[in-house]
């Protein structure tokens, strides 16, 4: 069977079921082949602060953690998931509790519009638990694969650098 | 999301992956996604078959021989880039890796995947055409080996036939005394390249007694440059960049640039032998 998905591509229902570890929690995904770790995230689980950019690798909105490891998560099939464990920005710091990342980016005005700040702190958190002491040029090596289309980069490098000191 | 639905296969060996790809002659072998899931996004890839090899055994290590590095057709390009051991014996290759992408795409994507992408702007494809690598290919008939220059054949093609895949890529290991060097050039931090330069030369009383060059970026694939390899050996180090700049090397590439609006051929022309020139400067200056 197949349903007409809202861009006009072919979805069809939901054929396989994993079990993944999602910010600590075991959950079961049903979802199709083609389904990407983006759209269950957002749509079966319903954790939208994952953002949607441009869909093929290289923005950056949809980072997370999958076993630790920062991924686009709109470049991995939700299907091959199973046993993973992924870290949306739902289980980093908390609305009373900020995570350091996060405090950083509030008090050093490092969002503007904030699309791209989720995918962000996911990969700051990946960097930081890489390399907890990244110079500069380091920090700016590893975000290549976060765009910020408000272009403000400069703050963004000056929140991650003020994390670590 | 997929333009198209297609069948997900996930076979727990090579053996069975074979098989899965001796049923259905389109099916797309699925390493790392990386380039794939995109592929499938936007209606590129429209297989009726993927079958991923994420749960394939044998397929992740790297086994290190006295002459040869094989690496596993599921290593990932982080590891290339980070691994100790291979980093000793194939510094061209983990430099090279360190340029792709982010380190979202190398803690996913595959060397071999990214070779049998066949993308004209790869990082690893001129690391590997230096390096002489082989792929290790099989399918459920047979296995050969094929070296990454003849396996490539234009942009995003390949000579693997259907019901193939590469289960490793294998490297002789150079011996110590090659400097080698790796060069790209972007407009972005993490494109891929415009232009890419990797570079092998042996020196011997202050002169090129081997060189080895291969270009990628603005081909219709990446390439070694023989006549510029030819142009090298013999020559003073201290006149490589002026060797590179005088050459008529350049007339052999002609026919493979590819131009577009923002890279019209007479800026390739003029970029592509300074560019190089700067690449091959740039390895001597490296010490062994
Ligand atoms: C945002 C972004 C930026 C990138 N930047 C760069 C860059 O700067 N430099 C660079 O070099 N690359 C870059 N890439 C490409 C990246 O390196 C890919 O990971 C790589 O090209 C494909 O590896 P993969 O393992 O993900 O392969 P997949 O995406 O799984 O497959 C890619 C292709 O290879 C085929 N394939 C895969 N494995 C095999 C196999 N074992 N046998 C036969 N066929 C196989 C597939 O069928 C498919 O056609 C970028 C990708 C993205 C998304």
């Amino acid at each position: 069977m197949t349903a007409v998905s809202a861009n006009g591509g072919n979805r069809p229902a939901a054929s396989i079921s994993v079990t993944v570890s999602v910010n600590g929690r075991r959950r079961v995904i049903d979802c199709s082949p083609g389904d990407t770790l983006l759209e269950a995230l957002r749509s079966p689980l319903g954790l939208t602060g994952t953002k949607s950019g441009c869909e093929i690798g290289y923005c950056g909105a949809c980072t997370v953690l999958v076993d630790g490891a920062a991924a686009h998560s709109c470049c991995l099939l939700a299907a091959t998931m199973d046993g993973r464990e992924v870290t949306t920005i739902e289980g980093i710091g908390t609305a009373e509790g900020l995570d350091p990342v996060q405090a950083a980016f509030l008090e050093t005005g490092a969002v503007q519009c904030g699309y791209c700040t989720p995918g962000f702190v996911v990969s700051v958190k990946a960097l930081l638990a890489e390399n907890p002491a990244p110079s500069e040029a380091e920090i700016r090596r590893y975000l290549t694969g976060n765009i910020c289309r408000c272009s403000g980069f400069a703050a963004i490098v000056r929140a991650v650098a003020a994390v670590t000191r | 999301m997929p333009a198209a639905a297609f069948e997900l296969e996930r076979p727990e060996s090579v053996s069975e992956a074979l098989d899965a790809l001796a049923a259905e002659p389109d099916a797309r072998v699925m390493a790392g996604g990386q380039s794939l899931v995109p592929l499938l996004t936007l209606g590129l890839a429209v297989p009726p078959v993927v079958v991923s090899l994420d749960r394939c055994g044998g397929l992740a290590d790297i086994e290190a021989g006295p002459d040869e590095v094989a690496v596993g057709a599921m290593v990932t390009t982080r590891r290339v880039e980070l691994d100790a051991g291979l980093g000793a014996r194939l510094r061209l290759l983990a430099e090279a890796a360190a340029s792709v992408g982010s380190p979202h795409v190398r803690n996913f994507g595959t060397l071999a995947g990214n070779l049998c992408h066949a993308d004209p702007g790869s990082d690893l494809i001129p690391a590997a055409l230096c390096l002489e690598a082989e792929l290790e290919v099989r399918s459920a008939h047979g296995r050969r080996r094929v070296g990454v220059g003849e396996m490539i054949d234009g942009p995003f093609s390949t000579a693997l036939r259907p019901g193939e895949m590469a289960v490793a890529v294998r490297f002789p290991v150079p011996d110590p005394s090659w400097r080698c060097g790796y060069r790209k050039l972007v407009r972005r931090a993490g494109d891929l390249a415009m232009a890419c330069a990797a570079v092998m030369v042996r020196v011997e009383d202050g002169a090129m007694a081997e060189a080895r060059v291969a270009l990628g970026g603005p081909l219709r694939r990446a390439v070694r440059v023989r006549g510029l390899e030819a142009d090298l050996e013999g020559v003073a180090a201290a006149d490589a960049a002026g060797t590179v700049l005088g050459g008529t090397w350049m007339d052999d590439l002609a026919g493979d640039l590819l131009p577009d609006a923002t890279l019209p051929v007479d800026y390739l022309t003029a970029m592509l032998p300074r560019f190089t020139a700067a690449a091959v400067a740039e390895t001597l200056g490296a010490g062994p």
